[in-house]
């Protein structure tokens, strides 16, 4: 077999070299062999806990700090991906006035937010940068950056042959969606007339976006008379309020005058939560991490191999 | 009169060899090591085309084969298991190279280069032939490749290789016959010289 052309026959190892492999595994053998020296590994297992506990403190201390969503963004996987050629006519067709050009981008348009949403399936705000540094989403245009917060309402659901919401129907869903330039906003809190109140994360797109982007589903419960919205409010992570709006409650009110829909309770209707129905899987991703890492970093300062040897 | 006899580390079978290398003796884990160099030496480089690097490849084998001496092998199985870490080592070289990295920046270069012209035109002209066979080979399926240069290339039994990829017999067969299968089906495909076709059939074992 080894005699023939292709295959070539066995060979020896190089003279000498045979024997210097010899000589090397032994010392390397030896190597091995020497006592380890009993480091103080308890420190090392301390500063691996430690690290381990103060990064899971971190992450877990994100939303405080209205962190949580642009870590979260980081790892939102349709960053880089070219947006689809409906998106980008949508923009391309998008004028900020009848006759004044938006001087969008539309081939760097990206999702600002995407939820999968209960009832209704999944919901992505689009945002893509204008010319003059400012941006337009699916929901409307800062083409120069001029407004510190802005919110409109969405309903969604069956529409007539003139795009008009069928009225009473019971598949329309409402959204509130919105972005603001203020640096700082954490999250958006949508109030009522009951003097409650719910709060929607903001996601903070980077540059040259930089701006933070809601999407917030009104639920039913929120439609009755007595309960409905009556104002948004951008706040810090502290709860301060940094901007108010209440044109968009107003819209609410004016379109369920022209029975857009109805404002009765469907019961069983889940209202979500904007942010963490699509990002829980995520955070558990990340917590997961987090112990696997603390447990790596556990493991090898563990290892006989790290220990010094005499 | 002889009434008794202790053989020395030479004439002991691999399977005590490796006994006594599991309780730690290094003697006669080098005993293993001088027995089987050439075999493992010469295995490596069929699998990468080099003679270099199967140097040091070599050495990797036996340090991993060291590092798992706790291992409890069947008896006459030490060589297919010697094969089976080669196959791995090959497998994930660059991963092994970065373990033993340090190791292998210890090993003494040659003291001088021999005058060994021959033998350095012999060496060049495997490489550049065993790079044809690894070129046709890269056709295969890795499963399919390492049987059959485990069981054509190597010689060993179908048992022995089963034992080594870690597979059951039946799995090395079927691999091999795909194997050859698929050489031969290159062959039928390729429309080549007559001297194409006697190098598949070679590399297929045929």
């Amino acid at each position: 077999m080894s005699n023939n052309a292709l295959i070539p026959p066995l060979r020896e190892l190089p003279p000498g070299r045979s024997t210097e492999r010899a000589r090397h595994l032994r010392a390397e053998i030896a190597r091995q062999q020497r006592p380890v020296v009993a480091v103080p590994v308890r420190g090392r297992v301390l500063f691996a806990a430690v690290f381990a506990l103060a990064l899971s403190g971190v992450l877990l201390a994100t939303p405080a700090f209205g962190l949580r969503d642009r870590i979260v963004h980081i790892f939102a996987a349709d960053n880089n991906k070219r947006p689809p050629q409906l998106i980008q006519r949508y923009f391309r067709n998008l004028d900020v006035a009848p006759g004044t050009p938006s001087g969008v981008i539309p081939g760097k348009a990206r999702v600002a937010i995407q939820l999968s949403l209960p009832g209704y399936g999944r919901k992505t705000l689009w945002v893509a940068p204008t010319e003059n540094g400012g941006f337009c989403t699916t929901g409307g245009c800062d083409r120069d950056r001029r407004t510190p917060f802005y919110s409109t309402l969405v309903i969604a659901g069956p529409t007539s042959r003139n795009s008009a919401p069928i009225p009473g129907s019971p598949h329309v869903h409402v959204f509130f969606e919105g972005d603001t330039l203020i640096h700082g906003a954490a999250r958006v809190a949508v109030r009522f007339e009951d003097g409650s109140s719910e709060r929607t994360p903001l996601v903070w797109v980077s540059r040259p976006i930089d701006a933070g982007f809601f999407l917030y589903q009104l639920p039913k419960a929120h439609w009755q008379i007595g309960k409905r919205p009556v104002a948004l409010a951008v706040e810090n992570a502290h709860g301060e309020q940094l901007a108010r709006s209440m044109k968009v409650a107003a819209y609410f009110r004016d379109a369920q005058r022209a029975r857009h829909f109805q404002g009765r309770t469907v019961p069983g209707f889940a209202p979500p939560s904007a942010a963490g129905s699509s990002h829980r899987l995520l955070w558990v991703v990340l917590a997961a991490s987090v112990v696997l890492l603390a447990a790596a970093l556990g493991t090898a300062f563990l290892r006989p191999g790290w220990a010094r040897r005499a | 009169l002889i009434v008794g006899h202790e053989p020395n580390e030479m004439e002991l079978d691999d399977s005590t060899l490796w006994s006594r290398s599991s309780a730690g003796d290094a003697g006669a884990f080098t005993v293993l090591f001088e027995r089987h160099a050439k075999t493992i030496y010469n295995y490596c480089f069929r699998r990468i085309g080099d003679w270099g690097t199967a140097e040091d490849m070599l050495s990797i084998v036996f340090l991993e084969a060291w590092r798992r001496r706790h291992k409890e092998l069947p008896p006459g199985k030490v060589l297919p298991w010697l094969y089976g870490i080669a196959t791995n080592v090959v497998r994930n070289r660059r991963r092994s190279e970065r373990r033993y990295r340090e190791a292998l920046a210890r090993v003494p270069a040659s003291p001088s280069a021999p005058d060994l012209g021959e033998e350095i035109i012999a060496r060049l002209d495997d490489e550049r032939r065993i790079g044809h066979a690894l070129d046709l080979l890269a056709k295969l399926p890795r499963p399919q490749r390492e049987a059959l240069v485990l069981c054509v290339w190597s010689g060993l039994s179908y048992e022995d290789a089963a034992f080594a990829l870690g597979v059951p017999v039946g799995t090395v067969r079927s691999r091999l016959s795909r194997a050859r299968q698929a050489l031969q089906e290159l062959d039928l495909a390729g429309r080549h010289e007559q001297d194409q076709t006697e190098r598949i059939e070679e590399v297929a074992g045929r």
